[in-house]
């Protein structure tokens, strides 16, 4: 069987179980307040792997900035390996992500967007793998039946400039820098003199899992969390210190704006244990004084931050404390606690930068900031 | 002969099952409109009963809160000299006399939720003029007792200075006497360009708020924490980057909108407005919040 066919069988496989599971999904994970209407996708063929993320676009999504993520699910294909078996496995994945936004979400094709991402791009030219891009973009077209399906490759800097444009509202849109704590890197920028056609970068080569890996390189025997905690300080007094002073001062962000928006994955966590009463909100504002607060807990009190206990504080009988439980869950499987402790030090060590006297600054945690590009380039590319 | 037997019991036979279908079906009809005319005329009755025990308990929570304010009135001589109080006294005598005049309405459809609403707004102005007279009275006795203070230290002449420093409260830092008043709340509809106010939930396409804020400390500015609350009783909100949370002595609370205000000596309104995705009906209801502390309400309702 050659691969055009096995593709093609496979993704009608993938294709049968989605939508034998589609009528479970359709009633199960989409609440009846959402709109099918307003729903969109976006598909990015990573380096590592395939991501489909829907979401919901709300009313005046660009002055306010509202977009709702709905389902963020991805499959791990490593296509930059460039071997037949991981270009076999991403066109799969690209293919029956693609039909699963199509069919069990029901949005229409024109709605759905799919692009390669920068990393991949930069590698194949190191390999001179170009070819190997054109190709699974002709597959995937034949594997839809669109010809005119279009697969762009976007650049690190248009995904950084298409996330501030997708989260940060119209309003606050030149006076925002927005900030990326990746596990590996930290990245951002804003938009300087009204012009969204470049944005002023921003990047530190320091990330929650790189903090976290020199803090476990100094533990030696000693693997209390005291030891951790200690270590920990030592880390980030160190380098990464003197590069975020530097970075700062370079991208000259402090004097240009007024909000400092940070999205990640350790910005998503501290916001979720947090401020677990603004569980339906995409960004909630915080203060210097309430992460430092919140790093002592993590420290001292972290039972306190357990799922339980943070349902147990709401007083609020409006509030859906089933998703505040859920959602706390699920910051606990994806960070334990010394990943916490590394995460809110870097976070701490950033802010403090923008923390003035003189003059208050705005402080924001994004909670959905991977899937901030989507919605930017559904303003961009969407037909009304 | 035996055919023929046959035949007059099967007759029988079918006509008694007609006969039975019939009554069957009159029964059915009977017990089936029957309840529903019963059920409108217990509707009738207890939406009656329910209306006066409604008035009733609304009388005694009235009688109440006016016993209240009269003990707080004969009570505390000081409040009287305080203009702020007196001003404060004008304004429910008049809604003393508002309510009084809805609960004596004894024609049916007199809106009682016209006169709980203005009962809400006695009793959270009388708490305000508790706070006023509790302040005005601790100001008192500390002046009394700085002023025992002083008359020792003068009579055993030390020349020890004595701490004339006075440590506020650390939960405000700041005496809350401030209030919101001439607050208004309406829904706004878009017609031809032009905004026009709406009763209508279909129609509104935002709403808006505006207010004064009264007697607030002199020279200083502070975070004015904005709610308006839903018929489903969320906190509306406009856009996350616009809303967070306080602390209230009643825990943390979720703001819908917060405005900064500084006391420059002119009365200027606040407003804001808000766009939600979707207007439900029933009653909004909207919050000011200063230091913790509730400092004005008042409610719309949209159909």
């Amino acid at each position: 069987m050659n691969t055009g066919k096995f593709t093609l069988l496979f993704a009608l496989i993938c294709l049968t179980l989605v939508i034998k599971t589609g009528t479970a999904f359709s009633q199960n994970t989409l609440p009846l307040k959402i709109k099918k209407a307003n729903l969109y996708a976006g598909i990015d063929v990573g380096s590592k792997g395939v991501k489909l993320s829907i979401i919901e676009m709300k009313k005046n999504a660009a002055s306010t900035g509202a977009f709702k993520s709905i389902k963020d699910s991805s499959v791990n294909t490593d296509f930059i390996s460039f071997t037949p078996s991981s270009f076999t496995a991403t066109l799969n994945a690209l293919t029956s992500l693609y039909y699963v936004a199509m069919k069990v979400y029901e949005i229409n094709s024109s709605r759905i967007f799919a692009v390669v991402s920068s990393g991949i791009k930069g590698q194949a030219e190191k390999e001179n793998k170009n070819d190997w891009i054109q190709k699974l973009a002709d597959s995937f077209r034949l594997n839809i039946n669109e010809p005119a399906r279009k697969l762009e490759i976007i650049d690190g800097m248009e995904e950084a400039r298409l996330s501030h444009l997708g989260i940060v509202p119209e309003a606050r849109r030149y006076n925002t820098f927005l900030i990326d704590i990746g596990s590996g890197n930290t990245k951002g920028g804003y938009f300087r003199n009204g012009n969204t056609k470049t944005l002023k970068l921003f990047l530190l080569n320091w990330g929650t899992k790189t903090i976290s890996n020199a803090t476990e390189k100094r533990l030696e025997n000693d693997k209390s969390l005291t030891n951790y905690n200690k270590q920990l300080g030592r880390v980030l007094a160190g380098e990464p210190d003197e590069e975020i002073v530097y970075a700062v001062n370079e991208s000259g962000a402090y004097n240009m704006n007024d909000n400092f928006a940070i999205s990640g994955g350790i910005a998503w966590a501290a916001a979720t244990l947090l401020y677990p009463e603004l569980i339906e909100n995409s960004v909630v504002p915080f203060t210097f004084n309430d992460l430092v607060k919140f790093s002592e807990r993590l420290l001292n009190n972290y039972s306190s931050l357990s799922a339980e206990n943070i349902a147990r504080s709401i007083q609020d009988s409006t509030i859906d404390k089933a998703a505040i439980i859920s959602e706390t869950q699920r910051v606990h499987k994806v960070f334990d606690q010394k990943a916490l402790m590394a995460g809110t030090g870097l976070l701490i060590k950033i802010v403090r930068q923008f923390e003035g006297t003189m003059e208050k600054k705005n402080f924001f945690l994004v909670k959905n900031g991977q899937v901030g590009w989507i919605s930017a380039y559904v303003n961009q590319n969407a037909t009304p | 002969m035996r055919k023929n037997n046959y035949d007059s019991i099967l007759y029988s036979s079918i006509v008694i099952l007609i006969i039975s279908a019939v009554m069957l079906g009159i029964t059915g009809y009977q017990l089936y409109f029957g309840n529903i005319i019963n059920q409108k005329k217990t509707g009738l009755l207890s939406y009656s009963t329910v209306n006066k025990s409604e008035r009733d308990s609304l009388q005694q929570i009235y009688n109440s809160t006016t016993q209240k304010i009269d003990a707080n009135v004969q009570g505390g001589g000081i409040i009287l000299e305080n203009k702020n109080a007196q001003a404060m006294l004008g304004e429910m005598n008049k809604l003393r006399q508002e309510i009084a005049i809805l609960l004596k309405e004894q024609q049916p459809g007199a809106d009682l939720n016209i006169a709980k609403q203005k009962i809400e707004e006695l009793q959270h102005k009388l708490e305000i003029l508790q706070n006023l007279y509790t302040n005005v009275d601790s100001e008192n006795k500390r002046l009394q007792r700085l002023i025992g203070q002083l008359i020792a230290a003068d009579k055993t002449n030390s020349s020890s200075p004595i701490n004339l420093s006075f440590k506020e409260p650390q939960t405000t830092g700041k005496t809350n006497t401030a209030v919101a008043a001439a607050m208004h709340l309406y829904a706004i509809t878009i017609h031809n360009s032009t905004e026009e106010e709406t009763n209508a939930s279909d129609e509104a396409e935002k709403i808006v708020g505006s207010f004064f804020i009264k007697n607030f400390p002199a020279n200083s500015g502070g975070d004015i924490h904005i709610v308006v609350l839903q018929p489903d009783g969320k906190v509306m909100i406009n856009s996350a980057w616009d809303t967070g949370t306080f602390n209230t002595r009643e825990g943390k609370k979720i703001y819908s909108r917060k405005l900064y205000f500084e006391d420059s000596g002119d009365e200027k309104p606040l407003n804001f407005s808000l766009t939600p995705d979707r207007f439900l009906k029933g009653d909004y209801m909207l919050q000011v919040w200063y230091n913790g502390v509730l400092i004005g309400k008042t409610t719309r309702k949209l159909t």
